[in-house]
């Protein structure tokens, strides 16, 4: 029996100006949400609402009790440049909740953070200033550092964005099989519609410039209308073998 | 900060209207204003350009001095480089050839005394805002006093169909002048030969009045800020020389004299160099009736 | 003057004053890592305003009330503490503005700046007795000066102490934070009241400009060599020290303005770290 995550009940989005909604959704334990969206069509406000970083405009967002433990990774360029800090010391920083006030991180922190790296490639770099390193080796160390909270939920913001089609396919590969294995409950927002929908079981269609929002189950949602009236334009799905292809229809003569 | 300023200006736009027969003065510090109005009576309308909460090396220059200084009959500036920084500018703007140096209008204050600290044309040195000798006489009341002769003269040159009018001030102002400054002294003499060391040296002349010794000045040269080892040498100095008082202007920071004066055992005064530095001296006499009474103390107290 | 002073000779004169400087100079580079890092490095110039704001309040109040000197309520509306009450009270308003808060800044700075001068009108006393309150200078000072400056350097190291890795991740990725259940706006409050009080007491003690210095110089040299959070911080630290220290003793030995002889040492120190880094 699954149970409710996390909960939105006819939340408005947006900071002091109301941006989209009513939105109503169920995240339930195990979900892949994927939510997709023209750019600044309000896929981050939803985000951060969902995690609580950002309060609703309106409505109720309700989280389970005992609370479940959310990690964001947040879009590179949103992460200050500047600090002086090596792979590791961002990693730990996943930790940060789970020390009392004057702790550092000890040994078994070190253990976790060690391990999330190996698993992502990444425990060669273990030393070297997060700078320094290129844009798939950050997305990387920031998802090692989500995964080092060992959260319940994981949310990720256009994790390939940016990216060289080889590091966007090693990334979803990765998040897809976190999902199977672990049961990861996951939340996305896709880069591009076609990234999402050959992930997610679940997806959201948010444009606030039209007003449209929509979600449920993947195979719901996933049909030509919907798509159209999302982008407003139209929309065409091809399925071949495993993978499910959407790009915009080749405007008539 | 307070509203004087604006009055000040909207007094300076507003005066000829009102003015008449009278002759215009402008005067950079207040002292002399109060002079004028003193010995001219009504037959002069007085206005100075720095306030006596201002320090008269460094002043911003507003358009309604150039305004007043254009429509000028006489302009009194204290000299010996103290209105340097600002007052050419505003003659050069003001377009009024009496008031410039040398023309009619223009009082050089500082003609009628003997100037301290002059120094020979090889000595100046960088930053150093005392290059054309000490300018700071009008903080004793003999040298004003010398001051108001030449003022008078000078009325009398501009103005000579009152004659009989400014004699009859002269008298007065001179009474007043004699009985106050015996009474100052008096009120002073007990402390004769105390030694008092000062921010800037803006009091040499009222101590040499009052009988006072200098013991030195915290800015190593007039107008550079004090240092820690400047400092710490004075401290050496005046801690054997028993220097009661630290004496400052009101516009210079009361941080270091503080604690200068806290390490040295004395009490840090902040006196009225000009006119209308403190509350309560907006007169040539309360201002040094206040300095006085500041530096002899209270009459009972300590 | 040609004559030397004996630097060690006088050193009842001076300890308290290199006290002082010390323990600002350490304090103010320890935060100026935070305030670099974090992009703020024009937020102390808008507390000098707000501080401001408050001296002149405290002008107004006391006015108003016609109090003297003698009574209680003077101490209550002492013109130091309103500014500091102000300036720590800022924090919440600087803590509400994203990271880089160039705007917000720069609001606060105008805004402040505009209210000092109009409500200055009413106020009898004039712009050098607001300077003042606020304003100190780093030749001499007094045991209470000390004493003051390290209760603020003890409450901001404590808190920090206390709060290291959770300030950090909050400055570092602050959306991440509060995801991972951090209260970030409560954190940032925490580092810029820390900030302010830091930095007015040391503006109070040293002067403007070498606490603006201090904050900014050691950081910026700091963060050219250090390879890790920890490094930038103790580094930094140290930096300030020998600003402050150094500065201090080079101010007695050639005659120099105390102040800008200490930033004159941060900017070296600056121009060493930069070279040493190529
Ligand atoms: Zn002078």
């Amino acid at each position: 029996m699954s149970r409710t995550l996390l909960e939105l009940e006819r939340v408005i989005l947006g900071y002091r100006t109301p941006l989209l909604g009513p939105i109503s959704l169920r995240v339930e334990q195990g979900d892949f949400w994927g939510i997709a969206g023209p750019n600044g069509a309000g896929k981050t406000t939803l985000v951060k609402t969902l995690l609580g970083v950002l309060p609703p405009h309106r409505g109720e967002r309700r989280v389970a009790e005992p609370r479940p433990r959310f990690a964001y990774v947040p879009q590179r360029h949103h992460v200050q440049p500047d600090f002086p800090l090596r792979v590791l010391d961002v990693v730990l920083l996943g930790r940060t909740d789970r020390l009392g006030l004057g702790r550092g991180p000890g040994p078994a922190d070190r253990r976790v953070a060690a391990e999330q790296l190996e698993r992502l490639g990444m425990q060669a770099s273990i030393g070297r200033p997060f700078a320094t390193l290129s844009s798939g080796q950050q997305q990387r160390v920031l998802l090692a550092r989500a995964l080092t909270a060992e959260p319940d939920v994981l949310v990720l913001d256009e994790p390939t964005e940016g990216l060289d089609l080889q590091g966007e396919a090693d990334i979803l590969a990765f998040l897809r099989s976190l999902h199977r294995e672990g049961r990861l409950t996951t939340l996305m927002v896709g880069h591009r519609l076609g990234e999402v929908v050959n992930v997610a079981d679940h997806l959201c269609l948010v444009n606030h410039l039209t007003g449209l929002f929509e979600c449920g189950p993947l195979a719901e949602m996933l049909t030509e209308e919907r798509l159209s009236a999302v982008y407003g334009q139209p929309v065409e799905i091809d399925r071949c073998a495993e993978r499910v292809n959407v790009h915009l229809r080749e405007p008539g003569p | 900060m307070a509203l004087a300023p604006i009055a000040a200006a909207l007094a300076l736009l507003l005066a000829p209207a009102a003015a008449g027969a009278a002759l215009r003065v402008v005067t950079t510090l207040p002292d002399f204003a109060e002079l004028a109005r003193e010995l001219g009576g009504d037959r002069v309308q007085a206005e100075a350009m720095v306030r006596g909460s201002q320090d008269p090396h460094f002043v911003d220059a507003k358009p309604s001095f150039v305004l007043a200084l254009n429509r000028a009959d006489l302009l009194v500036s204290n000299g010996l480089g103290l209105e340097d920084g600002w007052l050419p500018a505003l003659l050069r703007q003001a377009r009024n050839p009496e008031v410039l140096p040398g023309g009619r209008g223009h009082l050089d204050a500082s003609r009628a005394i003997q100037a301290r600290d002059v120094p020979s044309a090889v000595d100046r040195s960088m930053g150093d805002v005392h290059a054309g000798g000490n300018p700071h006489y009008y903080t004793s009341p003999e040298a004003l006093f010398q001051v108001a002769r030449l003022l008078e003269e000078k009325l009398l040159e501009l103005d000579p169909e009152d004659r009989a009018g400014y004699a009859a001030r002269w008298r007065t102002f001179e009474a007043t002048y004699r009985e106050r400054s015996a009474a100052w002294r008096a009120r002073l003499a007990p402390l004769q030969g105390m030694p008092v060391a000062v921010y800037h040296r803006s009091w040499d002349y009222l101590l040499d009045w009052a009988g006072l010794t200098s013991a030195g000045a915290l800015e190593p040269k007039p107008g550079i800020p004090p240092s820690a080892a400047h400092v710490t040498r004075l401290l050496a100095e005046t801690r054997g020389r028993g220097v009661r008082q630290v004496w400052q202007e009101v516009y210079h920071p009361t941080s270091l004299s503080k604690v200068f004066a806290e390490k040295a055992g004395a009490r840090l005064l902040v006196l009225p160099s000009m006119v209308g530095a403190l509350p309560g001296t907006d007169h040539l006499w309360t201002k040094f009736d206040r300095l006085v009474e500041l530096v002899a103390g209270e009459p009972n107290g300590p | 003057m040609s004559e030397g002073v004996p630097f060690w000779e006088n050193w009842p004169i001076w300890w308290e004053a290199m006290l002082v400087a010390l323990l600002a100079g350490a304090g103010l580079a320890y935060l100026g890592v935070w305030v670099v890092l974090k992009r703020v490095v024009y937020v102390p110039l808008a507390l000098s305003q707000v501080a401001a704001v408050g001296v002149v309040v405290a002008f107004l109040i006391e006015e108003a009330a016609g109090l003297t000197g003698d009574s209680g309520w003077h101490c209550l509306c002492e013109p130091s503490w309103i500014a500091l009450l102000f300036a720590v009270a800022s924090a919440f308003y600087f803590a509400r503005t994203e990271a880089g808060g160039e705007r917000a800044t720069g609001v606060a700075y105008l805004v402040c700046s505009a209210l000092v001068l109009t409500l200055g009108a009413f106020v009898r006393r004039d712009l050098h007795d607001i300077s003042g309150v606020l304003f100190g200078q780093a030749v001499l000072a007094q045991l209470s000066q000390v004493v003051t400056t390290a209760a603020a350097l003890l409450l901001v190291l404590g808190s920090h102490l206390l709060c290291h890795r959770r300030l950090l991740f909050a400055a570092h990725d602050p959306a991440a934070a509060g995801a991972a259940g951090l209260r970030v706006y409560r954190l940032e409050v925490l580092l810029y009241a820390g900030f302010a009080l830091m930095l007015s007491v040391a503006t109070r003690a040293l002067g403007a400009l070498p606490a603006f210095g201090l904050c900014v110089l050691p950081a910026l040299a700091a963060l050219r060599v250090a390879r890790g959070m920890g490094q930038a911080l103790a580094l930094s630290t140290a930096f300030g020290l020998v600003s402050a220290g150094l500065g201090y003793y080079l101010s007695f030995a050639f005659e120099l303005p105390a102040g800008a002889s200490m930033v004159l040492v941060a900017g070296l120190l600056l121009a060493g770290a930069s070279a040493f880094k190529k």
